[in-house]
């Protein structure tokens, strides 16, 4: 019979061990000794099994004196972590909750989580309560970056694991062989920090139409995704392949929204899967036409930032990623992002919380992480016309609520950045809202980047491509605007203004070296808005050139007439006008000067830009606008 | 909930201490522990506390039974039959469940592992005689569902703690060497394991086909040191906690990477488990022809303990096969080994075996071997290197270095010089400073802890 020690001596530290004798371990006795059922345990092996336990340090050992002062110590020392333990508590329960650290924090858990049948019984009331005191516990940021920085010390690189990930199918192949002036970041591999958002999430909410999701401990909002016919879109782009030289390159990049990664598998019918719209759209098109699908590559970076989550829009580290992407498939170098220079903009709330005026949005905020390169680099502003309007950088000051629009401060330019990549690469840029964020990613890989908001382009594609000298044509707009309403704006602009004329009024300024007017956030321009264009405008002044006032009257008739035409355009009310009024022939008609004048210019065969070029010669333009306003 | 959570560290454990301290007698605070442990319990497992009370019960029923009858058959068979219901009951809810995907590896009933070899222990123990069976149920209760122990382990077997339950002393000592325990065993935890498993599920997930050789063994070796680092933090803030209250736990691991032979290793890894099987499993004599399989089949429950598929039974046996090998070897011979030699060669079976124990799918485990033995260069799979690896031990490299600087006895031999100085005024001095650098380990934790909530959501469940 085996016995064990009842008592089994205790040590105060962690002492010697006896190590298990190895015929113990095995349980197979030495070849001396046989095994008989009715064996009984020698006495070897009862002394063995009262000795698991180390035995005690001897305490004992030490003077009277010593073990007194050991233990006043440690008394003391036990003082001190309750004191370390009161202290914190007092910090988490005790402090009010308007104190200014934890106001955002605090607000979220204004209430404790309902206690219901369901919650607590899949665990989401417990876990409630805990998300409650890890946020009051103490400051919450403080902490984070206290976090950060301890695990700075962890080696001289970065403690972030990145990892080998072998390239998919479903990335778009170069039509080209891949120049050797491909940056160094683009490795063979590419990065992966990913995980499944894809599961069963209780903790989603339903607001306007949008998906307000809780994952990772921070609320996100998702937008859905409805889906719809792609062939506009690729019919449209298909035309346009056919009406450019076969030496322009081509390229199609849709930008998926966040809801493609974010969705939880128990909302997954609500949303369409973009995939599908991709495939779609990649069938339909004919040769010639490169498509660039980014879906898995932002998929393996949903770890990071690369949604907004209080914004529809990605954010800049996804237009990163897809820029890179896109590079690699139009074989041109990319500067990686170690080269560029962060800003932050901290408790962010993007558009969802105005539209949906959701309260985890609103106590939630994100920040707004972008990223400036530091390349040389200036931008010249158009009008949707081509009206130069003022030079500058890419980045703007523009209000926290629509802090996206840091790029390029508003939607409705033409802009032309000339940079100092010296490759002889022009690219057209051909994009929604969401397509701002990836210029500043491209500064490094093209000689001129040409950026048209396919909402705000008054003239036509085609020609604005040949006229501009254009090697490389990238489309890039969200999964939205492949199908519905959207997919007619490319339409619009790909068919119509066929007679808009075209040429680059801007100050030819040289690049000066070392230019980069983004750097120095002090300069930050905010965008012209219609009741600052009424003032004098702020000149920007291309380095080494005299400065060229806009006059508020030259420039507001331009966004007069930008508002009249995109009207006109949206609701074809122009060629209406035009064709179904006869209006111009009537004016013309009344008005002697303009028969006389139009008669003798041709103005029918020259186009509407001699005309205009007459109108300022006489100073008809003012009064015939005005006259029609 | 779990140890490494700022809800548990600064609200329920301080409330808990509060409390316990508050109470005046023995019996006070054993009914303050069991609260706080069924609390502690149905925290994260309001549905599964069911089971641990049924187990208790059911447990608490028969151990009476075995001991008023166990001088005759029926005692046997009583026995047999509980024991058996209670290996039923962990194969049932564990391993089955979980392999038929019935539920996920993260939801089988928490601490199911711990608290069955309690019961089982408990239940031998009373069939031979060497502890009373526990007439009132409550103690019997606090027992199966301390705390401490109930997450992660120690396995501590019920004559351990049979005198404790319903008498102990607590002196200054004991809540200070407690505390630091605790907070040696948060910062293992948190500090390096929980800093170490990003690596292991970075690199052995998604991007594992494209990993090269020799970042294979980077993660292996990582693994190994996460895994330790895991457990014994687990235990030993296990062990600090009890200690504080006045229980005191053996020792469950011994700095297991010193070891020079596997057998060595299993010698000091999980002792509390390892000599639970000795102890219940190798202690019964078996005819000798059948020698062999029972040591392969008690090994493989060895290893199947640790894991929830078909692979932790494979590490076990592969474990098994070495330490065999060894016996045959013989010990003097071993003895005769060149020592350097002796500790790669049981480093290496080791880290192997514990690739082993990580990969449950056959295809990915096919691939491990394929990358640590180089055929997959040969065969163009793999590379023998990538910069994502140098990269991943450039952002680590001190973190690594602490991990296997302290895998060794270096802490406790420093913290011995530290404090047992001739000079008393000095050692009592030493204590304080030693305290103060704990106070500032368990800031460290902390912010960790608040800056990645989620670092440490997917523990090894036992």
């Amino acid at each position: 019979m085996i016995r064990h020690a009842k008592n089994p001596q205790k040590s105060n530290i962690d002492g010697e061990n006896r190590i298990l004798e190895q015929s113990e371990l095995t349980g197979i006795p030495s070849e001396e000794t046989t095994v008989s059922e009715e064996a009984a345990p020698s006495e070897e092996t009862l002394v063995y099994i009262t000795n698991i336990v180390p035995p005690a340090r001897n305490v004992s050992g030490r003077t009277l004196k010593e073990r007194s002062v050991l233990t006043k110590n440690s008394a003391v020392c036990a003082r001190l972590v309750l004191i370390f333990f009161a202290i914190w508590l007092a910090a988490a329960a005790l402090l009010p909750l308007t104190s200014s650290w934890k106001d955002s924090e605090a607000n979220v858990l204004k209430e404790w989580p309902a206690l219901t049948f369901d919650d607590y019984f899949s665990g989401r009331y417990t876990y409630g309560i805990m998300e409650r005191y890890n946020a009051m516990a103490s400051d919450h940021e403080f902490l984070k970056a206290a976090g950060t920085g301890i695990r700075s010390f962890f080696g001289p690189g970065d403690p972030e694991p990145v990892l080998p990930h072998a390239e998919t199918s479903e990335t778009a192949v170069s039509s080209g062989p891949r120049t050797s002036d491909q940056s160094s970041d683009d490795a063979s591999y590419d990065v992966v920090q990913s995980r499944n958002y894809h599961i069963t999430n209780p903790d989603v909410l339903e607001a306007a139409g949008h998906l307000i999701v809780k994952q990772d401990g921070h609320w996100r909002a998702l937008s859905l995704y409805e889906g719809g016919d792609v062939s506009v879109y690729a019919g449209t782009i298909n035309y346009i392949r056919q009406m450019l030289d076969d030496s322009i390159n081509i390229y199609v990049m849709p930008i998926p929204k966040a809801v493609q990664f974010y969705i939880p598998a128990n909302y997954a019918d609500r949303s369409a899967d973009m995939k599908d719209a991709y495939r779609s759209l990649t069938i339909k098109l004919i040769s010639g036409i490169t498509p660039v699908d980014i879906i898995e590559v932002l998929n393996n970076h949903n770890l990071e930032p690369i949604f907004l989550r209080t914004d529809t829009h990605w954010a800049p580290l996804a237009a990163y990623y897809s820029a890179r992407e896109f590079t690699r498939a139009a074989a041109v170098a990319f500067e990686g992002l170690e080269t560029y220079s962060i800003r932050e903009r901290k408790d962010y709330l993007g558009s969802v919380y105005a539209v949906t005026g959701s309260n985890e949005i609103l106590n939630d905020p994100e920040t707004f992480v972008y990223y400036i390169p530091t390349g040389s680099y200036t931008a010249d502003y158009y009008a949707p016309d081509y009206r130069y309007l003022f030079s500058g950088g890419l980045f703007f000051d523009v209000p926290d609520a629509d802090f996206f629009h840091v790029f390029l401060g508003r939607d409705d330019y033409i802009i032309k950045v000339t940079t100092d990549t010296a490759n002889g690469r022009k690219l057209l840029l051909v994009k929604d809202s969401f397509g701002n964020a990836l210029v500043p990613f491209l500064t490094g890989s093209f000689e001129e980047i040409y950026v048209v908001d396919q909402s705000h382009f008054d003239l036509n594609l085609i020609r604005f491509v040949n006229e501009a000298g254009i090697t490389d044509l990238l489309l890039a707009q969200d999964y939205d605007s492949l199908t519905s309403d959207h997919a007619e704006l490319l339409e619009y602009i790909t068919y119509s203004n066929l007679d808009a004329p075209i040429e680059d009024l801007a100050p030819n300024a040289l690049l000066p070296a070392d230019s980069n007017p983004d750097l120095d956030e002090e300069t930050y321009i905010a965008p012209p808005a219609p009741d600052e264009i009424r003032s004098e405008p702020e000149t920007t002044v291309p380095q080494g050139e005299p400065a060229v006032a806009i006059s508020a009257e030259e420039l507001e008739p331009v966004y007069e007439k930008i508002t009249w035409e995109e009207d006109w355009a949206a609701d074809g009310y122009e060629e209406e006008y035009w064709e179904d009024d006869g209006y111009v022939e009537e004016d013309w008609a009344d008005d002697w000067y303009e028969e006389a004048v139009w008669e003798e210019e041709g103005w029918e065969e020259d186009g509407w830009q001699e005309e205009d070029y007459v109108y300022q010669e006489e100073g008809y333009e003012e009064p015939y606008w005005d006259d029609e306003n | 909930m779990v140890f490494t959570n700022l809800f548990f560290i600064y609200l329920f454990l301080p409330i808990c201490l509060l409390l316990y301290f508050c109470a005046k007698n023995v019996r006070m605070r054993n009914v303050i522990l069991l609260v706080f442990s069924l609390l502690f319990y149905i925290w994260g497992e309001p549905f599964w506390i069911l089971l641990l009370l049924f187990s208790s019960i059911f447990n608490w029923f028969m151990g009476i039974q075995i001991d008023r009858f166990r001088t005759d058959s029926l005692g046997r068979k009583l026995t047999f039959f509980s024991v058996a219901a209670n290996i039923l009951i962990l194969i049932g809810f564990k391993y089955f469940s979980v392999m038929a995907g019935l539920m996920s590896e993260h939801a089988f009933p928490l601490g199911i592992s711990i608290y069955t070899l309690h019961a089982i222990s408990y239940l031998l123990d009373c069939s031979r005689g060497s502890i009373k069976p526990q007439n009132r149920y409550l103690l019997f209760l606090m027992y199966l569902s301390l705390f401490p122990q109930l997450t992660a382990g120690p396995v501590v077997r019920y004559s351990e703690l049979e005198t404790e339950l319903e008498k102990r002393r607590i002196t200054s000592s004991d809540i200070y060497e407690g505390i630091i325990k605790f907070i040696i065993g948060l910062t293992k935890t948190v500090l390096i394991a929980g800093n170490l498993y990003p690596v292991v599920r970075t690199f052995f997930g998604e991007g594992f086909f494209a990993l090269s050789t020799l970042g294979t063994w980077y993660v292996l070796l990582v693994f190994c040191l996460y895994l330790y680092y895991q457990l014994s933090g687990y235990s030993d803030m296990a062990s600090g906690i009890a200690r504080i209250f006045g229980f005191h736990y053996p020792v469950n691991f011994d700095h297991p990477f010193m070891c020079r032979t596997v057998t060595e290793f299993w010698q000091r890894w999980f002792m509390t488990q390892v000599s639970f099987f000795r102890d219940y499993m190798f202690s019964s004599p078996v005819r000798k022809e059948w020698r062999y399989p029972a040591f392969f089949l008690v090994w493989a429950c060895i290893g199947g303990w640790f894991g929830v598929s078909w692979n932790g039974l494979l590490w076990g046996i592969f474990c098994g096969i070495f330490i065999l090998l060894e016996r045959k070897i013989g010990e003097e011979r071993l003895k005769t080994w060149p020592v350097w030699l002796k500790f790669i060669l049981s480093k290496l079976i080791i880290v192997i075996s514990f690739g082993i124990l990580y990969f449950r799918d056959l295809n990915r485990l096919g691939q491990f071997f394929l990358k640590i033995t180089g055929i997959g260069i040969l065969s163009g799979q793999n590379a023998l290197t990538d910069p994502y690896t140098w990269n991943s031990i450039s952002g680590n490299l001190f973190l690594l270095i602490a991990a296997v600087l302290f895998c060794g006895p270096l802490r406790e031999r420093i913290t011995e010089s530290f404090i047992t100085s001739r000079n008393t005024i000095t050692a009592s001095r030493a204590r304080i400073v030693q305290m103060i650098l704990c106070l500032i380990l368990l800031a460290v934790c902390s912010f960790l802890i608040a800056e990645r909530p989620d670092a440490f959501m997917e523990y090894w469940r036992l």
